[in-house]
């Protein structure tokens, strides 16, 4: 996926030491103009008025508009349409939403690399200014078709609700009335934000590429935006738009499609991940009446029938000899954390690369390498986590069709990043990435998994073979067996603390394997060969004067791919941890000891103590303890609080209730932000108490949820969230919420056990320990 | 072939072996694709439908067990979209990705139709079953209790 990568440029960045950064990059959204060029052509009485690629204005009224983020439960649908509907002062229940086709050119999004990739928290603030610009855009060819029709000077409309009016002489206009009417201008003007808020550094994605609306004092005569004062649909809360669909069995998911002639097909894959077959006996399966073909994949073998029923029967048939030597087989999951471990506790033996530091490095190398002194003394804490399992609740499946002529194809999926399954279903069926057309369906949970492709191969390989449509589904456990993992993943902490408490450096040393090791060697490279998604998140949020960071990827043979919170949870299921510990040597308040190192952080200052009143925190809890976390991730902040209690003879641990403020900058639907963080807050829990995937010889030891249990609602804590919107550029919510509660929970498990956990999940078997310690 | 009450209507299936799980039978032969496949082993509640007003897997529910019966799916359980768990998953804006939710809500139903006014474990009693990897459980209960209190 080499061409992907080329969309980053690195450079080094002096700004708090971040080594590796995406360079700055012009605002690569295009405004063409084909709407207003076919509209010029076309001239007075047209039906539609599509003043950009953005917006479709019709005659009767309705207004539709491209939505480029893909609606992952996250509210895509009902947030990024309001930024252009807010300009062009639409009546927002005239709006259509129209999912965006695949074309980064046109819609990729201008903060992640140009890409149309919906991950890593970046949608909202990635469009919002070019949907503000698409919609004044729309609102001007309004305004001055208006003024030509009345005779009146553009300055003296007003609009609102859908209407144009001139208030001197009380007339009015809808604005489906003026589309036959209009003529779009040869050349839109610029537009500036009168209340421009800047994007700020971020740790993934290094410094935003400058926004076509910052202020420019070399640019006076600009036209302004709409000021945040007088937002009408941004920062008021609406009813989520895909919602009613989602409680009548109508909204559509990938796995509801029905295509007429379509097949149904099923691959079975070996106990190992990339298990070659190496003899198929398939005569009982293909005597199975309806099956139509058993076809052999690169990593497996798929039975093709007429309906469901002949497949799921003729697989059970298959009598399948794997080859051996599968890259996967030997692994050990258990073997390969301690195998982390070892590595994290020898910085001689594996460096890794460093990736972001501040203050002068050998200053901080030479205190840490000093074993303690009457100045300072080392603390070390070290955590692990295991595999995880992504879980989405619709298992991976894909609807593929070739054209007749072979030269093109469209497939049918719920899906993150449409480019990427072109490519991949592009080079098996042997035609160009921009001959599949790829219609994304509602996808049953994503959380990362989506990003990369699943079934859709499996059904380019099986439909070229059976010359059908086909629909191939994988069942919950082909679904854990071919999951790419979050990471397992070592933090190793250390810290030198002087005898008044306060931290004088740190390094923070992350090994795991990568994502973009395996699929975006170029961006690996462009990374200095490491992972973002393994360090993000490892520079200490507090005033700590000088801080290394290094990243060591050890490759492994069963595949890893990023999971909702990146590295963040389990960086700072480390960082916050050590923070309390290191507060309690000190015999400091953990609240107290935060704000003292966060001066300098109003807006985390502002979390935690909403937090600390919203939880009542310096009230003792009757046989349970509370345990704090703060974290910063992609400029927004949270704090959260969970009440936790332990039963010391199973040791299960339980939480009862959580608190969590969380300032996401300007805050686009505040409602839909407080729901992405408390589901993120329970499905952290979830990964923080149950969830891990082990191998043992290659072989993944969990088929279902009885053995891969997720949280259900009897282990559901009452969650309560508060969103503080502020003035601040607008920062993602799908993501920060996961990643407070595993350091909350371990922080109030100290109290009650004596002892942090140092290892996700934290296990009863773990928690039963330290108490017998 | 075998006959069953689906959704109100008699429906005749054939073609399809009397052991079939009842999900694929709704799902991809009667093409009714709100309910929705999950684990397949019972575990996870995404495809719960009703038989004979009771909550049932239709993963784990043959064909035949159906046969005669009435079967209710999440497309059948109000005429306009409006039972008071629907009114109440949409005013507290419960779905998240939502491919959980038909089942949550039929089973829901199934707790309301015998147990009217549900206490809060009544509620996680009947609810436990069914999964939700978007961590709607909060919203779920809220909106269990605004629909019993409606009812």
């Amino acid at each position: 996926m080499g061409e992907a990568g080329s969309a980053i440029r690195t450079r080094r960045l002096t700004r708090r030491g971040f080594l590796v950064s995406s360079g700055a990059m012009s605002c690569g959204v295009v405004f063409a103009m084909a709407g207003g060029e076919a509209l010029a052509k076309a001239g007075a009485g047209q039906a539609a008025l599509a003043p950009n690629v953005w917006v479709t204005l019709h005659r009767d009224g309705a207004i539709d508009v491209i939505c480029p983020g893909i609606e992952l439960g996250q509210g895509a649908h009902s947030t990024l349409p309001r930024f252009l509907a807010e300009e062009l002062d639409a009546d927002w229940s005239h709006v259509r939403v129209v999912a965006a086709p695949s074309d980064e050119k046109t819609y990729g999004n201008p903060l992640f690399w140009d890409m149309q990739l919906t991950a890593g928290s970046r949608t909202s603030l990635g469009y919002f200014d070019v949907l503000r610009i698409a919609g004044a855009q729309a609102r001007l060819v309004l305004l001055q078709t208006a003024a030509r029709k009345w005779g009146v000077g553009v300055e003296e409309l007003a609009t609102a609700d859908s209407v144009v009016s001139h208030p001197a002489s009380g007339r009015r206009a809808a604005y489906g009335e003026l589309v036959p009417l209009a003529q779009a201008p040869a050349q839109f003007p610029e537009f500036v934000d009168p209340d421009y808020l800047a994007q700020q550094t971020d740790d993934f994605f290094g410094d935003p590429p400058p926004s076509p609306v910052a202020p420019d004092p070399k640019k006076p005569d600009r036209v302004k935006l709409k000021s945040r004062r007088l937002y009408k649909l941004i920062g008021v809360d609406g009813p989520r738009r895909d919602i009613p669909a989602k409680v009548d069995g109508t909204a559509r998911y990938g796995l509801d499609v029905q295509l007429p002639g379509m097949a149904y097909a099923m691959v079975e894959t070996g106990p190992v991940q990339g298990g070659v077959p190496a003899a198929v006996d398939d005569a009982a399966a293909r005597a199975v009446p309806g099956v139509i073909d058993v076809v052999r994949l690169p990593n497996g073998v798929a039975v093709a029938g007429e309906n469901i029923f002949a497949v799921r029967a003729a697989r059970a048939l298959l009598k399948i000899e794997w080859a051996p030597g599968a890259r996967t087989r030997g692994y050990d999951s258990a073997a390969t954390l301690e195998d982390f471990s070892r590595i994290a506790a020898d910085p001689a033996g594996h460096a890794g690369v460093r990736v972001s530091e501040i203050g002068d490095p050998a200053s901080a190398e030479a205190l840490l390498a000093d074993a303690g002194s009457a100045d300072h003394r080392i603390v070390v804490f070290e955590t692990s986590s295991e595999l995880v399992y992504h879980a989405p609740l619709e298992p991976q499946n894909a609807t593929l069709r070739i054209a007749d002529d072979g030269k093109s194809a469209e497939a049918w999926q719920g899906t993150q990043w449409p480019k990427l399954d072109q490519q991949f279903v592009g080079k098996a069926l042997g035609i160009e990435p921009e001959a599949v057309k790829i219609n994304t369906l509602y996808p049953g949970g994503s959380f990362g998994r989506r990003q990369e492709p699943g079934a859709v191969v499996d059904a380019a390989y099986v439909a070229k073979a059976i010359g059908r449509p086909v629909k191939v589904i994988w069942t919950r456990e082909d679904d854990i067996k071919r999951n790419p993992f979050r990471q397992a993943l070592v933090c190793r902490v250390e810290a030198a603390v002087a005898p008044d408490g306060t931290i004088k450096a740190t390094r923070h040393r992350v090994v795991a394997d990568s994502w973009f090791a395996r699929m975006f060697p170029d961006w690996f490279e462009q990374y200095h060969q490491s992972d973002p998604g393994n360090w993000v998140g490892a520079l200490q949020a507090y005033d700590v004067p000088l801080q290394l960071v290094d990243n060591v990827t050890e490759r492994r043979a069963v595949d890893v791919c990023y999971m909702r919170g990146v590295g963040v949870t389990q960086a700072k299921f480390a960082q916050e941890s050590l923070i309390d510990l290191i507060a309690a040597q000190h015999g400091k308040d953990p609240l107290d000891y935060r704000l003292q190192m966060l001066q300098a952080t109003p807006r985390a200052v502002k979390v935690l103590q909403t937090v600390a009143g919203m939880s009542d925190w310096r009230r003792p809890r009757d046989g349970r303890a509370l345990g704090l976390a703060y974290t910063p991730y992609s400029n927004a902040h949270a704090a959260l609080v969970a009440e936790v209690s332990v039963d010391r003879r199973t040791g299960e641990v339980r939480v009862h209730e959580v608190w969590c403020a969380a300032d996401v900058g300007l805050a686009i639907q505040p409602a839909i932000a407080a729901s992405q963080i408390e589901g993120g807050i329970l499905q952290g829990l979830s990964m923080a108490l149950y969830e891990r995937a082990t191998l043992k010889d290659g072989v993944v030891e969990q088929t279902n949820f009885h053995q891969y249990p997720i949280l259900r609602m009897s282990r559901t804590p009452d969650v309560n969230v508060r969103i503080i919107s502020t003035d601040n550029a607008i920062a993602g919510a799908g993501e920060i919420g996961v990643m407070q509660i595993a350091p909350a929970v371990n922080n109030a498990l100290v109290k009650l056990i004596g002892a942090p956990l140092t290892a996700m999940p934290m296990r009863p078997e773990a928690v039963l320990a330290a108490i017998r310690a | 072939m075998i006959r069953l009450r689906l959704n109100g209507e008699d429906v005749a299936v054939s073609g399809v072996p009397d052991d079939a799980p009842l999900l694929w039978v709704i799902r991809e032969h009667l093409k009714l694709t709100g309910t929705k496949f999950g684990c397949g082993v019972g575990l996870c509640g995404a495809c719960t439908v009703h038989l004979n007003g009771r909550a049932v897997r239709s993963c784990l529910t043959p064909l035949k067990v159906a046969a005669g019966q009435s079967v209710t799916t999440i497309e059948g359980l109000s005429r306009h979209s409006d039972h008071p768990l629907q009114r109440a998953w949409v005013e507290e804006q419960v779905p998240q990705c939502g491919y959980c939710q038909s089942g949550q809500i039929m089973q829901a139903a199934s707790l309301l139709a015998q147990t009217p006014h549900p206490t809060d474990d009544e509620i996680v009693a009947a609810m436990e079953g069914n999964l939700c990897r978007c961590g709607t459980y909060p919203r779920i209960k809220r909106a269990i209790k605004r629909a019993a209190g409606e009812t």
